[in-house]
């Protein structure tokens, strides 16, 4: 085995830490607050600033505009943003779009979306569960009718991410109801301006606008748009299932990391009942056992990225990293309370709110982290399958 | 990067396996335990001369010069199988005294012990000792030029077998020294003790032991510098056991779900059960890079005591909640004796203490945050 990082890859690492003294991160407006996965929420500017030094084409092929570099690479550089809390879209709405276009996509799409990604310029939403297709995908209704030139699209989407502020969708739909219901699936780019699209907003738990309700009612999308395949939408989306998991976590471990390293100065610098909180022991082992966990979650998505661009094929590893992942930051976030005490209370613009009342914040929304992109139930089913081959009746 | 193993290590690693899957079997260790059978020397012999014992040493002394890596493979076989033999004892006294013996030390002790001839325990534990020097009762009073030793080592691991023992003492106020005393000397006691792994431990009392100046191992009063590096590796030889036998216990949990009927179907079609098996598979997958990484950072030189403990932490909670989870999927079954889940179930709170447990590893981890 070897764990060392090539020098080309520690190159990579110097490059993105002078992006980051170039522009940095707190200096940018922040539109969207889907934050702690990663990411310091969703700046058009900042994302339009990574993409002008080439930071979200870094993975693709050359002919598409790409740096042609690892994904290896890629979790180096993700993790030095996550680190610094870039506020970015270096995730799944991109990389994950990006992956669809290349693999699926058609001359057209590529041309005309990739430029797009790659300047940051445009941004996703994912318009995939509806109200009764939640973890149950396959029991998706919204339908597509092929009308030679255009699909008629009618249906309507839930939990749609950004879609208020999204430029084009990754729809899903039902393009034949007569077959098995895992055979008549279709993916489309959908720009979100065409007619009959409107949107509603959900509000979340800290009041924020980030889901959407998606409505389509006879919503033509030029059949140009068809990602990949008519009918075999289910099929494209289980291989990239695989990359999208990998996306949506692999800054995680990094991102807990600097929770830790903010904890163990507060820890430093604060005492309860006149006892600093560094000689806490029971404090001490539960910082302890974070730093063992991020560890061991940093290693096995660095072992996810050299199996994909291994092409070693993914079983449960995924799955797994992501639930890890996620459970890992709900369990830090807990901890992050624990130490902060009674002042774990007090929400952004109190007075005296520790770090700007930023984990009250992520205590809550972490929440939906073990929720979102697959449950932790649907997760745990996956790598009972996929790892150790056992099935259902 | 490269999460493979190279193809020699692969081999060593299958060669391991062939080996104890045909010349060992869980029934010798059913009857190490109930005292009816100590470690077999034709099995220690032919682990001494496929090389197993010296696979760190270098060339020069008999060993194969391999690295750490396939240390931990080899450990990692040896857990999976949940081999319990004098190996460790050996290959950690190889180590210390090619860490801190002298020439005449080295040449003395390392072929034999890597050949198999020559057998050391490390008598470092002593009641009210875990791992801190300021633990340390036994005392080496100077008188002349040679030293007196007085107090009591417990447990010793295989110390009933060894012709030597290399024992941790204090010879001032604060600092300890680390002599090689020969097992017959006068004045040395041992009773045997029963352990919950059946390993072979011992007792062993000091009183008015006779050694010679020239059997300092290392420095006068400079053990514990020595004593530290040495926990520190045995730390991840056991967490690499801990990593093969929680493979090995949910391998063959999985097996038994997939076969074993109630309800008129198999139980691992339950999703209480396969939850289950996924959270075991994901602490066991998870082992395995927090383990061999820093086996590669010993083999490059690089300092990883933290890595270490991280290991160490990591596996010994993931090993015993796996091995518990998988004794209550298999039911009253494991309940019995012939049975080999308890025998891993043993295996894991032996492997678990030994050289320091999580909470012991956290502490060492937390200096290190704080520091």
């Amino acid at each position: 085995m070897d764990f060392s990082i090539s020098r080309e890859t520690e190159e990579l690492r110097e490059e993105i830490r002078q992006f980051i003294k170039d522009y940095p991160p707190d200096e940018f407006p922040v539109q969207a607050a889907d934050d702690f996965w990663g990411n310091g929420g969703y700046s058009y500017e900042y994302t339009r600033k990574m993409g002008e030094a080439g930071w979200l084409s870094l993975t693709w092929p050359e002919e598409w505009g790409g740096r042609g570099r690892t994904i290896l690479d890629k979790m180096v550089v993700a993790e030095e943003l996550a680190y610094c809390r870039a506020p970015h879209s270096f995730n799944l709405m991109l990389d994950g779009m990006s992956n669809h276009i290349i693999t699926h996509g058609n001359d057209y799409l590529r041309k005309e979306i990739l430029p797009k990604i790659a300047k940051g310029s445009i941004v996703f939403w994912l318009a995939l569960s509806e109200p009764n297709a939640g973890s149950d995908l396959l029991a998706l209704q919204t339908k597509a009718e092929d009308r030679g030139d255009v699909f008629v699209v009618n249906g309507q989407k839930i939990w749609s991410a950004r879609a208020h502020m999204a430029d084009y969708g990754y729809l899903i739909t039902r393009t034949d109801p007569n077959v098995p219901r895992h055979k008549g699936l279709s993916m489309f780019i959908v720009d979100r301006k065409l007619p009959g699209i409107t949107i509603e907003p959900i509000i979340n738990l800290v009041g924020e606008n980030y889901h959407n309700h998606v409505y389509f009612d006879n919503v033509e999308i030029p059949k140009e748009f068809l990602l990949g395949k008519k009918n075999e939408g289910f099929y494209q989306m289980l291989k990239g299932l695989e990359m999208d998991r990998f996306w949506a976590r692999y800054q995680k471990p990094a991102i807990c990391k600097r929770v830790l390293d903010d904890l163990i100065d507060y820890c430093k610098n604060n005492s309860r009942n006149g006892k600093p909180l560094y000689q806490n022991s029971v404090i001490r082992q539960k910082l302890a056992q974070t730093a063992t966990e991020i560890e061991t979650c940093r290693l096995v998505f660095y072992r996810m990225a050299w199996m994909l661009d291994q092409k070693v094929p993914i079983r449960h590893e995924t799955a797994m990293g992501k639930t890890f992942a996620d459970e890992m930051g709900q369990r830090l976030m807990d901890l992050a309370m624990e130490i902060l005490g009674l002042d774990c209370q007090l929400e952004e613009g109190s007075k005296s709110a520790p770090f700007k009342g930023l984990f009250e914040r992520w205590y809550l929304i972490s929440r939906g982290h073990t929720i979102a992109g697959g449950t932790v139930e649907v997760m745990k089913d996956t790598i009972a399958r996929m790892g150790l081959g056992l099935s259902k009746k | 990067m490269d999460f493979r193993l190279s193809e020699e290590q692969q081999l060593f690693k299958e060669s391991v396996y062939n080996f104890l899957s045909k010349h060992y079997q869980t029934d010798m260790l059913r009857k190490m335990l109930k005292g009816e059978m100590e470690f077999p020397s034709e099995l220690w012999k032919k682990i001494s001369e496929l090389g197993w014992l010296g696979v760190a040493i270098p060339e020069n002394y008999g060993g194969s010069g391999m690295g750490f890596q396939e240390l931990v493979i080899l450990f990692e076989e040896m857990g999976s199988a949940c081999l319990v033999s004098p190996i460790l004892s050996t290959v950690l006294s190889s180590l210390l005294i090619l860490d801190a013996g002298n020439k005449k030390q080295k040449d003395e002790f390392l072929p034999k012990l890597v050949a198999g001839e020559l057998r050391f325990a490390l008598a470092l534990h002593e009641p009210g000792f875990y791992y801190q020097e300021g633990g340390i009762q036994v005392t080496a009073s100077k008188v002349q030029d040679d030293y007196v030793l007085n107090g009591i080592k417990a447990p010793v691991p295989d110390g009933g077998m060894a012709d030597y023992f290399i024992c941790l003492a204090k010879t001032s106020d604060k600092d300890t020294t680390l002599f090689i005393v020969k097992a017959d000397t006068p004045g040395v006691t041992l009773s045997p003790l029963k352990t919950i792994a059946g390993d072979s431990q011992v007792e062993i009392r000091f009183n008015q032991v006779a050694v010679s100046a020239k059997n300092i191992l290392g420095e006068s009063n400079r053990g514990w510098a020595f004593v530290e590096k040495i926990i520190s590796k045995a730390a991840l030889l056991k967490s690499a056991e801990m990593l093969g036998g929680s493979r090995k216990t949910l391998a063959m949990c999985v097996e038994y779900m997939k076969v074993r009927e109630q309800f008129g179907q198999a139980l691992g079609n339950f999703q209480a059960v396969q939850h289950k098996c996924a959270e075991m598979l994901t602490y066991v997958d998870l082992s395995r890079d927090i383990v061999y990484k820093p086996a590669w950072m010993i083999d490059r030189g690089m300092a990883c005591d933290i890595d270490i403990a991280m290991a160490k932490a990591w596996t010994s909670d993931a090993y015993r909640k796996v091995v518990q989870t998988s004794f209550q999927l298999f039911g009253a079954m494991a309940f019995c004796q012939e049975h080999d889940m308890h025998l891993y179930l043993r295996h894991a709170k032996a492997s678990e203490v030994n050289f320091g447990d999580s909470t012991f590893q956290r502490d060492l981890i937390a200096d290190h945050l704080f520091a």
